[in-house]
């Protein structure tokens, strides 16, 4: 009882894991750039108990186990199990990894472009297939074999920036999005070609995707859009297919409550009906889901879809001040399980059912699904936590525990895999798997240690030091020098570098998310109204804004960070449809008449200068414009909703441009060159 | 059937322009957005009845106030087709709207609903063979975020502002007829009115705020004449700034000063932006509801109870005469709403129709039904629900309510069930124990015992037996329920409350509970202390706390356990310790066990968890066969025959098949409930917290 209590009181070293070096020493395989020997450890990981999640309880799933689970390559990750071992993804480098199943150990390696997305497997027919995000191809590997002789490319097809990836369970079609096309792509893998069947729109920064078990659905997560697009996959070769999108954003929104003790007050956050359609309309408290970075089916036929819950727009009271970090016992962000089963209406997506719980990993980026146990494991990207989900596709409240894997050594959980007792996890940043030995059900036991095994660097990082020091920082939650009690991290509302597409309150003004990916260097002054002089000072005061202390972050620590969002490429922009358009569009820009230029001016497309708008900013600093079409809404309150809407001087901001002499052809042309950049 | 599917057909035809079923798109094209609009020849799903379970919060009436949408606390949607509670509501499977309007068609209803995103979907309802189903029309997908969406002329057209500022009007499939997107023009809300003479439309624009006319005719929207400014003392909204029903003014309510009760209403003629200006002044610092009556009239709604009625005509410099408004206080007025003169008020569970024009109100809504205990009769054809004041006995084929309710004096209800299949037992709080004829309900016997009765237990079989816990003294009552009397067999001191009640075994004549009296009825128990040291050793655990226990009519021992997990063990006995052998054991993870039940023939165990589930296992292996939520479960019970299992709890009760937990019978209401009162001018603004919106 002591140990359980101690655990629920946070005083057990449950995330405390202590690595016990019990190096071993395997033989060499292919291998270009691994060390002959490698070290495999153990970890001490100790099961920690969580709130159950009383998430489909009413609705969703059914009253028995399920005995049919979603098919093999239902959704992607970053590692598949095959029977040779594993392949890994690792992303930066741009390096597929064939991996003994024992430990983890590299046997080889297939260098591709780096930036790659997600990697899924066939088990029907074994083929491989590899979202090479960086060079805008899909490729289908040879797997090799257990020595990983035979690794290698087979066949590709040109897609740009492929990320997600999801079979049918015919394993006839691929699904995959488009993150620069803002597209699912259906390839037709039949005859053991890759042809691209269909393609279809999605909102902007598309990422995961998942196919259901009767493959009539997918299923499709964004980073800065509130919403799943729910999309009914073609049944025969002619039809299309259908888009609908499912709200992740709950009704209910969030105020701040005061409670009074006997010599302090603490401010509180409660769950409120929101205001009567009677009273001022107002977006404070309203909370917006970000960040769906994967998607998956369970059983029952149910889709799950971890994200994030912003609530960019809470006010403190009666002080009137900003909740920008949080504070005292609330978070502006936190962690979600959305649940969904299919539409009760055909062809409504507002009519498909969906449950909600929040989870204890921060940034969910990774999920796996175990049949046998009916269990989902949800891998937290900021805290390197695992939440183990039971009972998840019936009608129950949900048994949680959770483990955390990120001491002594940061991991970045970027993909999970579960091969029978095994659950594997692979870590972005130590580029390494990691085995945890499930045993049984019946011996989760609270504050019990699971046989956890680290294994070694299965290749190099091709990113400097720093850089991936940077990178580590931009994610981590959990560090109260970077903020409020560490319970955000710069990664939430900067997924991958880029925009969560949210408009914060903060100091005063209604402020948007900027774009970093590719808009800092060359851009200083920072922040909307161009208050920091250079980068360090811009981090040193947004560590501050968020609650942290910046004093106690290390100069090379700040220099790690900015080291990271300068080595950040920017977005990339869509496949041009229309290069004449575009090109009529550059000519407005640089115009006398649109004069555009004049402020949006040299390669970066900012004069780094500030501007008058008559806004609740005494200035306005010019932004970059590269990316401009993953960086929606616009201008720096986020009141212009698309690029049309900004070019008809349809915002609260009206003396940017004199646009309003432009032809309907111009303005179209120039919204054409505009999405290009 | 066919005929619908004809009629679609037509349609689809008729309207088919390429832009229906959408093509796939070619790279970096912007998202469909009307390509993506269709008819739906779909069968669509029929509309079933069933009333909230959590508080109204928000009610949607038509525009002829002739029917609503209502929305729950969860979320949850139902349509009433009228508002007199003669229709029970519909469950309208739409979760967490936004924004909602409903329109009574030529052919049912036309229902729009806006996402939490700004997506839209637009739904139509229409009676088919005999029920209400419900069709989608089209939707607006959240890449095309709107911030309002509105029924016009009976669902045959919408009207819809973008996030864009684009102003839209829609025919009924969701083809775009017309649109406002000028350049630098800029609306934030819309007003519109639909009288006899059309619809008369208005922008709302900001920084001042604006009043701009736009005009709607022949399926045409443009803007007319210069935008009005007004005085307004707060942001724009729909309390402050309304049309008159008559189309001719807008109006702009405003409070001269923060919290006072000095107001002013503005008035101006959209017709030539000329000014009329009535002011008044009440006690209230409560900023009051506007409600515009007509051309003539307004009320003032401050939550009091007691509604100003306001002549608008200057000349009577805004006089008033008073009227009740049953349901008001400072948060319902927030979400009342008045159309043609009919009062609509969120009143818990119910709401309250108030016709302005008349002295009394009704409240509608589903009658609770909370539940203290249930009982099947032995072959689980019907169940037998013991409500607070009342009784009900349910068939589970004809599902007919049978219902006779207390003498007002008599006090609640504690137990009901069946004794077998021609007699059922009836316990109340205070002590009266009744047999009655199962058929008719009939009295047969009774006995009463001077004292309050907490809890009751019944073991069936050939010589029926209760069990009734006192709640004054430490003593249990054992009774006989003979045919022509009720007996007192016994009067037992219990050992322990600290792990649960008696609980009678399944076996006639059996008891559990601390103790093991499989031959002995009333052997003295080991101590709970004694029973949890024994058992965490045989766990090779350092402790186990037991939450309940039971026997299987075969003798073998159930224990839920709290030993770092939570934990199901079964044992056998042995003459060596008071626990036994441990047989199996199955961890539930953080799940707790409040209360085991054995079926009948022992081969399955009921529970009830701590955190709101009820789960069926294996006896033998413990495995769990199958879970189901109900978070204010309490009571359980068995069917003889162990084909059923009945759950009752404070929110209702359900019939479930033992085996797979399939749901065969729900009863969570009474069925539509109906009050007709008097409107009375309050006597006390007290409000009853538990009955309002979570605001």
């Amino acid at each position: 009882m002591d140990r359980l209590s101690d655990c629920l009181s946070g005083r057990y070293p449950g995330h405390v894991s202590r690595r016990r070096r019990t190096a071993k020493t395997f033989g060499l395989a292919l291998l270009l750039g691994t060390p002959l020997a490698w070290a495999q450890t153990q970890i001490d990981v100790y099961i920690e108990s969580v709130p159950s999640l009383a998430i489909g309880v009413d609705t969703l799933g059914d009253h028995r186990p399920p005995q049919l689970g979603p098919h093999s390559g239902s959704h992607g990750s970053t590692i598949v199990v095959d029977a040779h071992g594993l392949l890994v993804v690792e992303r930066e480098e741009g390096v597929v990894v064939r991996a003994r199943k024992s430990h983890g150990e590299p046997v080889a390696e297939l260098r591709l472009a780096p930036g790659l997305g997600e990697i899924i497997r066939d088990a029907g027919s074994n083929r491989v297939f590899v979202a090479e995000r960086g060079g805008d191809r899909l490729l289908e590997l040879t797997p090799g074999d257990a020595h990983g002789r035979g690794l290698g490319i087979r066949a590709s097809v040109e897609i740009r920036e492929p990320h997600g990836l999801a079979l049918t369970p015919d394993g006839n079609t691929l699904l995959v999005t488009s993150v620069a096309d803002h597209e699912l792509v259906g390839v037709d893998l039949r005859d053991g070609e890759l042809r691209i069947a269909w393609r279809v729109a999605l909102a902007p920064e598309p990422r995961g995707v998942a196919v259901s078990p009767d493959g009539k659905r997918a299923i499709v997560g964004f980073l800065s859009m509130g919403a799943v697009a729910l999309v009914r996959l073609p049944e025969h070769q002619a039809e299309p297919p259908r888009v609908r999108y499912r709200s992740l954003e709950p009704r209910d929104q969030l105020r701040l409550q005061v409670e009074e003790f006997e010599d302090f007050a603490e401010t509180h956050s409660a769950l409120v009906e929101p205001p009567s359609r009677f009273e001022v309309p107002s977006d404070t408290g309203r909370r917006s889901a970000r960040n769906t970075f994967a998607v998956a089916f369970v059983g029952h036929g149910l889709a799950v879809a971890p994200h994030e819950l912003a609530t960019p727009q809470l006010t403190r009271k009666p002080q009137n001040t900003d909740t920008y970090g949080g504070g005292e016992s609330f978070s502006p962000i936190t962690h979600t399980l959305s649940m969904l089963g299919a539409e009760t209406l055909d062809g409504a997506a507002a009519t498909a059912p969906i449950e909600q719980a929040t989870i204890a990993v921060h940034m969910p980026r990774a999920l796996a699904y175990d049949l046998s146990r009916d269990t989902l494991y949800v891998g937290g990207y900021g805290d390197d936590a695992v939440e183990a989900i039971a009972d998840v596709s019936q009608r129950t409240v949900h048994a949680s525990w959770r483990i955390r894997v990120g001491q002594p050594d940061a991991c970045g959980i970027d993909g999970l895999a579960v091969d029978g007792d095994s659950l594997w996890i692979h870590c972005e940043f130590g580029r390494e798997l990691l085995r945890v030995e499930l045993g049984t059900q019946e011996e989760v036991t609270f504050g019990s240690k699971l046989d956890v095994t680290r294994g070694p660097e299965l290749t190099k990082p091709i990113r400097p030091p720093e850089v991936e020091h940077g990178a580590e920082l931009f994610r981590r939650a959990g560090d109260s020098r970077l903020t409020l009690d560490g319970t955000l991290a710069c990664a939430q509302c900067h997924p991958e570098g880029r925009s969560d597409g949210l408009s914060w309150r903060l100091e005063g003004a209604i402020l948007q998310t900027p774009m970093l990916a590719g808009r800092l260097v060359g851009t200083a002054p920072y922040k909307w109204d161009g208050q920091d002089r250079d980068l360090a000072t811009s981090l040193h005061a947004t560590i501050g804004r968020l609650g942290g202390h910046p004093d106690r972050v290390s100069k090379s620590e700040l220099r790690a960070l900015r080291a990271y969002l300068e080595s950040l490429p920017p977005p990339r922009p869509p496949t041009p449809s229309n290069a004449d358009a575009i090109a009529r569009g550059r000519e407005v820009f640089e115009s006398s008449e649109a004069a555009c230029d004049a402020c949006h001016e040299g390669s970066r497309l900012t004069d780094t200068h500030q501007h008058d708008f008559e806004t609740a900013l005494a200035q306005v600093d010019t932004p970059s414009l590269l990316g401009l079409a993953h960086s929606a809404p616009y201008y720096h309150d986020g009141s212009a909703v698309s690029i049309e809407a900004l070019l008809a001087n349809r915002t609260t901001i009206h003396d940017m441009a004199d646009t309003q002499n432009l032809t309907p052809a111009q303005l179209a042309d120039l919204g054409a060159y505009l999405e290009s950049l | 059937m066919h005929t619908r599917k004809l009629v679609c057909l037509a349609v689809l035809l008729a309207c088919h322009d390429g832009s229906m079923s959408p093509d796939p798109v070619t790279p970096s094209e912007p998202p469909p957005m009307l390509e993506q609009r269709e008819i739906v020849a779909l069968p669509g799903i029929a509309l079933a009845p069933g009333g909230h379970r959590d508080n109204i919060v928000d009610i949607v009436p038509s525009p002829d106030a002739s029917a609503a949408l209502t929305v729950d606390r969860n979320g949850g949607v139902r349509l009433w087709t009228t508002l007199d509670g003669t229709r029970e509501p519909l469950i309208v499977p739409i979760d967490d709207p936004h924004q909602l309007s409903l329109a009574r068609s030529a052919t049912g209803f036309v229902i729009e609903t806006l996402d939490t995103i700004g997506g839209a979907e637009v739904y139509e309802v229409r009676e088919h063979d005999g029920e209400l189903r419900l069709d989608h029309r089209f939707s607006i997908p959240p890449t095309d975020p709107q911030f309002e969406l509105h029924v016009l002329d009976g669902g045959e057209r919408l009207l819809a502002l973008g996030v864009d500022h684009r102003v839209r009007l829609l025919d009924a499939h969701g083809n775009e007829l017309s649109s406002i997107a000028e350049h630098g023009f800029v609306p934030w809300q819309l007003r519109h009115v639909e009288t006899e003479a059309g619809v008369t439309l208005v922008a709302i624009l900001a920084g001042p705020t604006r009043v701009q006319p736009l005009e709607l005719r022949e399926d045409r929207l443009r803007i007319v004449g210069e935008a009005l400014t007004l005085d307004l003392d707060r942001g724009p909204n729909r309390n402050d700034l309304a049309l008159t029903p008559d189309g001719k003014h807008i109006a702009a309510f405003s409070r001269r000063k923060w919290r006072s009760g000095e107001w002013k209403l503005q008035l101006l003629a959209l017709a030539d932006g000329r000014e009329t200006l009535i002011e008044g002044k009440f006690d209230s610092k409560e900023r009051p509801r506007v409600h515009l009556l007509d051309g003539a009239r307004m009320l003032l709604d401050d939550g009091t109870g007691v509604g100003r009625l306001i002549s608008l005509d200057p000349a009577q410099r805004g006089a008033a005469t008073t009227r009740p408004l049953p349901g008001s206080n400072v948060l319902t007025r927030l979400f009342t709403t008045v159309e043609r003169g009919v009062r609509v008020v969120p009143d818990g569970e119910h709401f309250i129709v108030d016709r302005l024009d008349g002295d009394e109100h009704i409240r509608v809504g589903s009658k609770p039904a909370p539940m203290r205990s249930a009982g099947l009769s032995p072959d689980g054809s019907r169940v037998i629900w013991t409500l607070a004041h009342g009784w009900a006995v349910e068939s589970l084929d004809g599902h007919t309510v049978q219902l006779t309710i207390h003498e007002s004096n008599q006090a609640p209800l504690l137990f009901a069930d069946f004794v077998d299949d021609d007699r059922m037992v009836v316990v109340s709080e205070a002590g009266a124990i009744e047999l009655l004829d199962a058929e008719t309900g009939s009295p047969l016997v009774r006995h009463d015992e001077p004292r309050t009765l907490v809890e009751a237990r019944l073991a069936r079989g050939e010589s029926p037996m209760l069990l009734v816990r006192d709640g004054g003294s430490p003593q249990d009552l054992l009774l006989e329920l003979g045919s022509e009397a009720i007996n007192v067999r016994a009067r037992v001191i219990p050992e322990s409350s600290l792990i649960g009640p008696w609980y009678p075994a399944p076996t006639p004549g059996a008891w559990t509970s601390m103790m093991w009296a499989r031959d002995s009825r009333f052997s003295t128990p080991p101590s709970e202390q004694l029973l949890e040291i024994e058992l965490a050793s045989a766990l090779g655990r350092e402790h186990a706390n037991i939450t309940d226990l039971a026997t299987t009519p075969d003798g073998q021992r159930l224990f839920a356990v709290w030993s770092g997990s939570y934990m199901l063990v079964r044992t056998l006995p042995n003459t060596n310790t008071s626990v036994g052998n441990i047989e199996a054991t199955r961890s539930h993870g953080n799940s707790g066990v409040a209360r085991i039940a054995p079926s009948p023939k022992g081969d399955l165990l009921a529970l009830v968890h701590f955190d709101g589930h009820v789960s069926v296992h294996d006896a033998l292996t413990l495995e769990r066969r199958w879970t189901r939520v109900d978070t204010h479960a309490t009571a359980l019970g068995w069917s003889q025959n162990g084909t059923r299992l009945v759950v009752a709890g404070t929110q209702g009760g359900s019939v479930l098949d033992a085996t797979t937990g399939e749901l065969e019978l729900e009863r969570r209401d009474l069925g539509l409930h109906v009050e007709r009162n008097e409107n009375q001018m309050p006597v006390s603004d007290s409000l009853q917290d538990d009955q309002l919106p979570n605001r």
